[in-house]
């Protein structure tokens, strides 16, 4: 994959597709193409992640193993989402694990490298750091939604 | 007059207002856990031939000795002589609703409220977020788009629910889906089995590219659920004029007179229930209302 066809991937994408063409002609200098089969897993739970992925075509499934319950899919995220942005973070740890749903392609970055790109362009940084910001948010708002188990059944008339 | 939409309440026959009128139950489908779709016919022909409904209004659904419900009717508005309602089982009425057999007898009065602004929205895309039972008085508007379909630009539907298993009408999704309405559903939990997306409704705005300048967004659930869903179309620049939503409140006479179902300084069951969003913004969300 050239960074000419990433770039124009970026460019339709929901997470990148507002950034500035600088910015996405540099991340896409960074990224490479990666590629799952259905079922596959991607990574699991507590793994410390040396990759972010954004999601180009596909289903991807976030679970979290619960001792005596089994595996839950907690959240499922495609195309034009981010996987696996705790690995920009210290310590690096998968919160949960990620298995795919369908057959997955995805962009991969490696973190360490993110992050330096970071540092060093700070037009980049401040469009990642935003872009995931909102990303955080949207999950925590839908996770407050989910607590709330809004369609468990009523006793009420 | 408060709400901006559509039409007030039809006065369905000569009789008074508080009258319901025999009719028979022809059908009975069970849709998903505790819920079930009931065919329902006018005993009297004339009233049989000439009930019209619009897509959103509801009826006044009476057991004698029991109660009354107000019930969405979710049935095709362009289908006569037949009303179809999708019932929930919760409460003392939906209950007794649920130990009815076909060809028992039940009081209907309506059809009443306000209705989706289908004809005001020729032209546009639409965009249906809804979850649980709320599908049930939605399903008219996608019927109206199927049987109308030239008239509308692209439709969706974003359909969540607590698990696969509490789905409504799945059956019909892949007839939907021929008719080019673009399906996602989505439920809040799930084991491995399930194909689909989790996650809550609101969040499959992400997955779709809207125009908002030619979007139409129709909502209708849990009302926290609805604040969610307008919170995504703002966000998508959705302008507050093109949201329309369907409340819940509870409804007692279906007229607008005992002020059981007062939202602010409307009643649900007469300026309602389907209410343009930026009509009831002001009041919309604010505790105890």
């Amino acid at each position: 994959m050239s960074p000419e066809t990433a770039l124009e991937t970026f460019q339709e994408l929901a997470f990148t597709r507002d950034m500035d063409p600088a910015v996405l002609e540099h991340l896409a200098a960074l990224a490479f193409e990666v590629n799952f089969a259905e079922g596959q897993w991607i990574f699991r739970e507590t793994d410390v992640g040396e990759l972010v992925y954004l999601i180009k075509e596909g289903k991807v499934a976030l679970s979290i193993s619960v001792p005596g319950q089994g595996r839950k899919t907690i959240l499922t995220l495609g195309p034009g989402q981010i996987l696996g942005w705790s690995s920009l973070f210290p310590t690096g740890r998968k919160t949960a694990s990620a298995r795919t749903v369908t057959p997955t392609k995805a962009f991969a970055f490696n973190a360490a490298q993110l992050r330096e790109a970071m540092d060093e362009n700070r037009d980049l940084g401040c469009a990642l750091l935003w872009a995931i910001a909102d990303v955080i948010a949207g999950r925590l708002k839908a996770t407050r939604l989910q607590l709330l188990d809004i369609f468990a059944p009523s006793e009420m008339s | 007059m408060l709400n901006t939409i559509t039409a007030p309440t039809t006065p369905l026959f000569d009789t008074p207002p508080m009258f319901a009128h025999p009719a028979r139950v022809t059908a009975i489908k069970d849709e998903a856990y505790a819920t079930a779709t009931y065919e329902i016919e006018f005993e009297d022909d004339d009233l049989k031939q000439h009930y019209a409904f619009r897509a959103g209004q509801f009826n006044m659904v009476y057991l004698p000795n029991i109660g009354e419900v107000p019930i969405s009717l979710s049935s095709d508005p362009a289908k006569t002589g037949v009303m179809g309602h999708t019932i929930r089982y919760a409460g003392n009425v939906t209950r007794a609703i649920s130990r009815l057999r076909v060809g028992d007898t039940v009081g209907i009065r309506g059809p009443y409220g306000t209705a989706w602004p289908l004809e005001r929205i020729h032209g546009n895309d639409v965009c249906i977020v809804t979850g649980g039972i709320g599908l049930a008085p939605l399903r008219p508007v996608i019927y109206h788009i199927i049987n109308n379909r030239s008239d509308y630009g692209r439709v969706y539907l974003l359909y969540g629910a607590r698990t696969p298993i509490d789905m409504l009408y799945t059956e019909q999704f892949e007839d939907w889906e021929a008719h080019g309405i673009e399906i996602h559903q989505t439920v809040d939990r799930a084991d491995e089995s399930w194909k689909g997306h989790v996650g809550v409704v609101p969040m499959m705005f992400y997955h779709l590219r809207l125009n908002p300048k030619k979007t139409t967004v129709l909502t209708c659930g849990p009302e926290i659920m609805i604040h969610f869903v307008i919170f995504e179309a703002l966000a998508r620049r959705i302008p507050k004029e093109q949201i329309y939503v369907s409340m819940e409140r509870n409804m007692k006479c279906g007229i607008g007179l005992c002020g059981h179902c007062q939202f602010g300084p409307t009643f649900v069951c007469k300026e309602g229930p389907v209410f343009a969003y930026a009509a009831i913004e002001p009041f919309f969300g604010v505790e105890d209302f």
